[in-house]
């Protein structure tokens, strides 16, 4: 009888012990093929920041979307400072980012300090109301948890549960990747079987897509939608802009002290930060947002008053932009890049200290 | 707080954690009503009110009943009980759709009303919790159980989370002697837990909410899609229904079984059914054995003769179609149930006596045409239910009975008919063995490399946002 039930206890704990082993045996299956599941589904925050961090740059941009559509490195490249070229130039533009993805970008990011950091920035990188999820999930560990509880208390619980999910999701490859695996799957059943999912594969195609131009050596990967738009023409058939909410209920909120960070860090680095007010539409600040700009360079010129950090102010006609170099309300297209790279160039030589220049 | 969510299985592990933790039962009672309250308190703060006054009601009179001594101060108790519950569900559940019939006869009939509306929020699982006290306090009555003393007790026999909102209806004469002490959790438990946890995860995730993204919008605009699209949509929805309904179930016994708890067979392959009647003893068991016995037997049951039977009958499954949901489509089914039932009821009596009958009705061809006969009368009943107008109702039945146009749109990706296989794989391969789940028989290794593969599936393949299980709106 005891025998019997000693038996039976330990076929129940056998099938335990499969159970877990089979999840463990799933999960390094998973991890060790992560780069196929990646390039489906790509996280563009984390494949920007691997670029950043594999070489030593010169000359490094960051900021939101505005920096990532509008910088072109190919244009900087070469640019003299201090009497010598920067070679190496890389577009750490990051979609979305406020202020304090952009501080955690550089600290995570930037393992050798560049000559030169330009911070694309605009009033929705400082709106208090804002917290963008991928900072906590991608750019951020546990290390930086207290500094967040001190600079941004409002938003502590925000950030705890987001990281704490990312840390739980790490745990369980298969959870975490899951996307990636269901659209790998789907492009692979598509080429057997034509028709079968088709809306998951052609959402796995536009990740492999996104994934080559993410993995460009400078980082520069506009999105091609954007850059063939046209804000004129748009306009001109009488559409009248989609709603921009990363502006609502707007206020200097946080993300400020996270500026202070990167100004102190990079004087400590003795990296040359340059900032730079980045050109919008008149639609959106003229006649959308005025009170939220304001408020925002208001903010950002005391910043700058006290810190001594360079700025540089890309209005639209000092750098010649029309509505025919933006796609939308705020992003420039492709010859909007391009012209605007061309200026960047140009001030950045000018900021250069007179002394070293050639 | 979804059955099939994050939240919910990080609400289960701390629960888990902290009850198997404490020693003493009354803090074990204690800390898992807490925890059933939170739970139902998790959708709306509101709902607890209407947990705790028919709990209180039923508590109460339990006591008053057993204490009373003559018949008439129990019968009272008793109604006091059944008006309570009721009441409150009656209220919650009937009064806009009283209400909006009432004010469409008078129009009819020409007179002048004001064009408001009454809309409550339905409190999840109201139809579930009013039902378990009025069985409790039936039995009571009927002298089959003793009344709870301790409060905590019986309101953790109606507020236990893991069947709280969908079911089953666990009666209190199967829950309340488990309860005398709490139960060890054996590892047989742990283990069958896990297994219907998988399962009922992988019916729900998995089955149901994929089949849904498919048939919900041929079932808005049946017009717009072919014959055999409609015919695929309503296969889809049959699986789904079971998938969502069972799969609750079957959450609802892996939770239990890790508290010790065992809860009642609430499906028992109802699509392998060769009659109608044989159907109501295959589908949601708790409720039709509930409307058995505390309401067909209470109107008199089959003593009175083939038209009291009758009529019994029809009154039975029409209420318990009103039961399901407030709406004229649901009184249609459960009529149409009750029309069902009376005809194979008649037939069967019919056949009594008559020579080799019982031969012809063993034999697999005739089995076979009543098992197609069964399964296309309930699929013409479950269209009443989720048909969104009448046309369309008639629309998606023509295309049943194969009446329906070849025009429209052609549209079923591959994975639904693989679905649907599932559900059919599932009935044969456990169900015509007669066992609850054939997969429980297997060796350890097959059945686990099973489990993990099931959970990789559902992680993977399973929607991003879970809808709510269908049942919760009953």
């Amino acid at each position: 009888m005891d025998q019997g039930h000693t038996s039976s206890r330990r076929r129940r704990l056998r099938l335990l012990l499969y159970f877990v082993l089979g999840l463990l045996l799933v999960d390094g299956v998973v991890r060790s093929q992560e780069d196929r599941w990646r390039r489906c589904d790509p996280d563009d925050y984390q494949f920007r920041l691997e670029g950043c961090q594999r070489e030593h740059w010169d000359l490094v941009l960051v900021g939101s979307s505005v920096i990532a559509e509008s910088a072109d490195p190919a244009i900087l490249r070469g640019l003299s400072w201090e009497g010598h070229p920067l070679d190496k130039v890389y577009n750490l533009g990051l979609p979305g980012a406020t202020t304090s993805e952009v501080w955690h970008a550089v600290h995570h990011g930037l393992v050798h300090p560049p000559r030169v950091l330009v911070y694309g920035i605009t009033a929705s990188d400082l709106n208090g109301s804002r917290n963008e999820p991928h900072g906590p999930s991608t750019l951020m560990t546990w290390s930086d948890w207290p500094g967040w509880l001190q600079q941004r208390p409002d938003a502590a619980w925000w950030c705890t549960r987001h990281l704490v999910e990312e840390q739980l999701q790490q745990c369980w490859g298969l959870y975490r990747y899951r996307n990636g695996i269901r659209l790998w799957s789907a492009l692979q059943l598509e080429r057997c079987w034509p028709g079968t999912c088709p809306d998951a594969a052609a959402e796995a195609r536009g990740g492999v897509q996104t994934t080559a131009a993410l993995r460009r050596p400078d980082g520069y990967a506009p999105n091609p939608t954007f850059q063939t738009m046209r804000f004129d023409l748009r306009k001109a058939s009488g559409w009248d802009g989609e709603p921009f909410q990363f502006l609502n209920n707007y206020s200097i909120g946080t993300h400020l002290n996270y500026l202070d960070r990167l100004i102190v860090w990079a004087r400590d680095q003795q990296v040359r930060l340059v900032l730079v007010d980045m050109p919008v539409t008149d639609d959106l600040e003229g006649r959308r947002n005025p009170a939220e700009f304001r408020a925002y360079r208001q903010a950002l010129r005391k910043r700058v008053a006290s810190s001594g950090v360079s700025l540089l102010t890309a209005q639209r006609d000092r750098v010649g932009l029309t509505n025919a170099d933006f796609a939308d309300l705020i992003h420039l297209n492709k010859s909007g890049a391009a012209r605007f790279s061309s200026w960047l160039r140009q001030e950045l030589e000018h900021l250069s200290p007179p002394g070293a220049r050639p | 707080m979804n059955f099939a969510t994050r939240a919910f299985f990080l609400f289960l592990l701390v629960v888990l954690l902290v009850y198997h933790s404490l020693r003493q039962r009354q803090h074990k009672y204690l800390f898992l009503l807490l925890a059933s309250w939170f739970f139902y308190a998790s959708w709306n703060p509101w709902f607890i009110g209407v947990l705790l006054v028919p709990t209180l009601i039923d508590y109460t009179a339990g006591l008053l009943i057993e204490q009373a001594t003559t018949l008439p101060r129990k019968r009272l108790w008793l109604t006091l009980s059944i008006v309570g519950n009721l009441g409150l569900l009656g209220v919650f559940k009937y009064t806009g759709f009283l209400v909006d019939n009432g004010l469409s006869l008078i129009r009819c009939l020409g007179g002048q009303v004001p064009s408001w509306t009454v809309e409550l929020i339905l409190p999840l699982g109201i139809s579930f919790h009013t039902f378990q006290g009025i069985s409790y306090t039936i039995d009571v009555y009927r002298g089959k159980i003793r009344a709870v003393p301790r409060f905590v007790d019986f309101a953790l026999f109606v507020a236990f989370f893991p069947q709280l909102v969908a079911g089953p209806i666990v009666r209190a004469v199967e829950f309340l002697p488990q309860m005398t002490e709490p139960p060890p959790v054996s590892g047989t438990q742990v283990i069958e837990g896990l297994h219907w946890f998988v399962l009922g995860l992988f019916k729900k995730v998995l089955i149901a909410d994929r089949l849904a993204e498919f048939m919900d919008p041929i079932f808005q605009q049946p017009e717009l899609y072919d014959a055999a699209t409609l015919r695929w949509a309503i296969l889809a929805w049959a699986a789904r229904i079971y998938c969502d309904f069972s799969g609750y179930s079957d959450l609802a016994v892996g939770c239990a079984k890790w508290f010790g708890f065992e809860l009642p067979l609430n499906f028992n392959f109802p699509y392998l059914s060769e009659s109608i009647t044989e159907f109501w003893k295959r589908w949601h068991i708790s409720l039709s054995t509930w409307m058995r016995d505390y309401l067909y037997i209470s109107l008199g049951g089959s003593r009175q003769g083939v038209l009291r039977t009758c009529a019994n009958l029809l009154a039975t499954m029409t209420l318990c179609g009103l039961w399901h949901g407030a709406s004229w489509n649901y009184v249609l089914w459960g009529f149409y149930n009750g029309v069902l039932l009376v005809v194979h009821r008649l037939y069967d009596h019919a056949l009594e006596g008559v020579p080799q009958s019982t031969v012809v009705r063993r034999h697999l061809v005739y089995r076979l045409f009543a098992w197609a006969c069964t399964f296309t009368l309930v699929a013409t009943g479950l269209i009443v239910v989720r048909a969104q107008t009448w046309n369309g109702c008639w629309l998606m039945e023509k295309a049943l009975l194969g009446l329906g146009t070849s025009e429209g749109l052609r549209m079923v990706p591959l994975w639904v008919p693989l679905l649907i296989g599932l559900v059919v794989v599932g009935h044969l391969y456990s169900g015509l063995k007669n066992v609850r789940c054939q997969l429980l028989l297997w060796p350890e290794f097959p059945r686990a490399a099973v489990y993990v593969m099931a959970l990789a599936l559902i992680v993977v393949f399973g929607p991003g946002s879970t809808k709510a299980f269908i049942y919760f709106q009953f």
